[in-house]
């Protein structure tokens, strides 16, 4: 059964400066110890409390939406659902294979042609051979690029570039999918496929968490959202009580 | 405790199962830096060959001993000081140059401490076209101690595996480091038995090459491609080295392996 659960999850960011702020501010920082999210720690660093107790549990079939302002840690928690951070303090089970859709162009090298790529990340994705020759017939027949798969990417325009990098990292459904803003790509014509693709990848996942501060794509896609401020978890359930929490929230802060 | 050591043998574990991506990763980095040559990775093999014969027609003269029986010592030290030493100085980038990948998923810190290693291990099989050029010149290729070169080979991996685990962490918080190390490196060059025999030496400066890591594993490797016995007191010597890397490595990615990602 695909879920992710998240059981009191922190994560402190240690932010290195090279610059000393010098002895007196490193004083202060008993005089503001706990209320602020960022912390200074000795001479050189600060700390970023990013996420501070977060619970969470996900499960099959979740359509999970993330909204928050800038900065409420949404990037942060996707990057724990993702594996990469691993908590500071707290737990984390993730039961699935994972992929996130954050940086398209990962591990592309430019100086390398259009097929070397897609074989690069089939090699990243585990995939064994004849998985692999599967996933570059679908990015070819998916970017039309044809011949031009044989040339270095460095040569493509950047709609080009986009659209093999797009093709690639849609190819294959993961059981849990994780973005960061919806995705797509491409001129007007292209544009449509691109999104008949990616919300087919969507519907096919087991579990979605999207984040996003376009309400209208939180509607279409997520049947359930999570409102984050100050890392902390503000608000979780229904998409529209969720949204307008957020809403106000907002308002409320912006003031 | 107990789950940070489950963690990282699943880490060692699961990076040893990704050896597609890491061999495919070290073998593009070198490929990917002769992209648009013609001779594309033949340049690495030219570049060194030119140097080390260069050096070995005026070192030979300035230490006063004859071409052929030097030209032996330099090729095989030079190149195995290299390897070494792009070794320790990549060491220190291998978790920060692979920021996009470790920020992306939960992918094994290891597998950028073996892509390190890989990439190396591709540049010195062209340089090694070199030493046994060199070998083949002199007449001593027929020599080579095989069983002992591989295992002085196979040593001299293990403590760069250790090596650049530790450093590629350390570097990643502390970024000062690649900078020391570079001069240190530099320094190394001539404290290490490269371009002199280590019996050149005073009897009072015997501790350079007894004390120092490079000189024993240069030593480890180069005795058997001249033909001559490994000596029991280098092999004690890196397996002295190998163990203490191991017990600096191990404690501290129990305490900073999952902190790597942080400090990127």
């Amino acid at each position: 059964m695909t879920s992710i659960e998240l059981t009191g999850v922190h994560v402190d960011l240690p932010v290195f400066t090279s610059r000393s702020r010098g002895l007196l501010n490193s004083v202060f920082r008993y005089a503001q110890r706990e209320r602020s999210r960022v912390e200074s720690v000795g001479m050189f660093s600060y700390q970023v409390h990013a996420l501070r107790g977060i619970d969470l549990r996900v499960n099959d079939g979740d359509r999970l939406g993330l909204v928050g302002r800038n900065g409420a840690g949404k990037t942060t928690l996707l990057r724990v659902l993702s594996g990469a951070y691993e908590p500071t303090q707290g737990a984390i089970s993730i039961d699935g294979a994972v992929s996130s859709l954050t940086d398209l162009t990962l591990g592309m090298d430019l100086d390398a042609n259009g097929y070397e790529n897609i074989a690069m990340r089939a090699i990243h994705l585990r995939k064994s051979r004849v998985e692999a020759q599967a996933l570059i017939r679908d990015v070819e027949a998916f970017t039309e690029l044809g011949d031009y798969l044989h040339l270095p990417v460095r040569t493509y325009s950047s709609g080009m570039l986009l659209r093999l990098a797009f093709a690639i990292s849609t190819a294959v459904a993961p059981e849990i999918l994780l973005m960061d803003e919806m995705i797509g790509a491409g001129d007007a014509q292209f544009m449509g496929k691109a999104k008949i693709r990616i919300e087919a990848l969507m519907a096919k996942v087991k579990i979605l968490v999207l984040a996003s501060h376009n309400d209208s794509i939180i509607r279409t896609f997520c049947n359930r959202a999570v409102c984050l401020g100050e890392g902390r978890v503000l608000f979780d359930g229904e998409v529209e009580p969720c949204l307008a929490y957020y809403g106000n929230y907002s308002a409320r802060n912006a003031a | 405790m107990n789950s940070e050591w489950s963690k990282l043998a699943r880490d060692i574990r699961e990076s040893f199962r990704l050896w597609r991506l890491w061999v495919h990763l070290g073998w593009n980095d070198v490929a990917k830096h002769y992209r648009r040559s013609f001779l594309g990775p033949i340049w690495i093999t030219l570049n060194t060959g030119l140097f080390v014969v260069a050096f070995s027609l005026i070192g030979a003269q300035l230490f006063k001993q004859d071409v052929e029986s030097y030209l032996a010592l330099f090729a095989t030290g030079s190149i195995i000081f290299t390897f070494f030493s792009s070794l320790i100085s990549e060491g220190c980038a291998a978790f920060t140059s692979s920021e996009s990948y470790l920020k992306q998923g939960a992918v094994p810190k290891l597998t950028f401490v073996f892509r390190v290693v890989v990439r190396n291990l591709v540049m010195l099989g062209h340089n090694a076209f070199i030493i046994f050029g060199a070998l083949a010149w002199v007449g001593a290729l027929g020599a080579v101690r095989w069983g002992g070169l591989l295992f002085g080979l196979s040593m001299a991996l293990a403590a760069a595996f250790f090596a650049v685990a530790i450093l590629g962490a350390v570097a990643a918080r502390y970024r000062d480091i690649p900078m020391m190390v570079t001069s240190a490196l530099q320094v190394m060059f001539f404290l290490t038995p490269v371009m002199w025999r280590p019996e050149q030496l005073t009897e009072r400066a015997q501790w350079l090459v007894v004390l120092n890591p490079l000189a024993i594993f240069l030593d480890l490797i180069r005795r058997p491609l001249l033909g001559q016995p490994t000596t029991q007191q280098t092999v004690l010597s890196a397996v002295a080295v190998i163990v203490v890397l191991a017990a600096v490595f191990v404690p501290l990615y129990l305490t900073v392996r999952r902190k790597i990602v942080y400090w990127l």
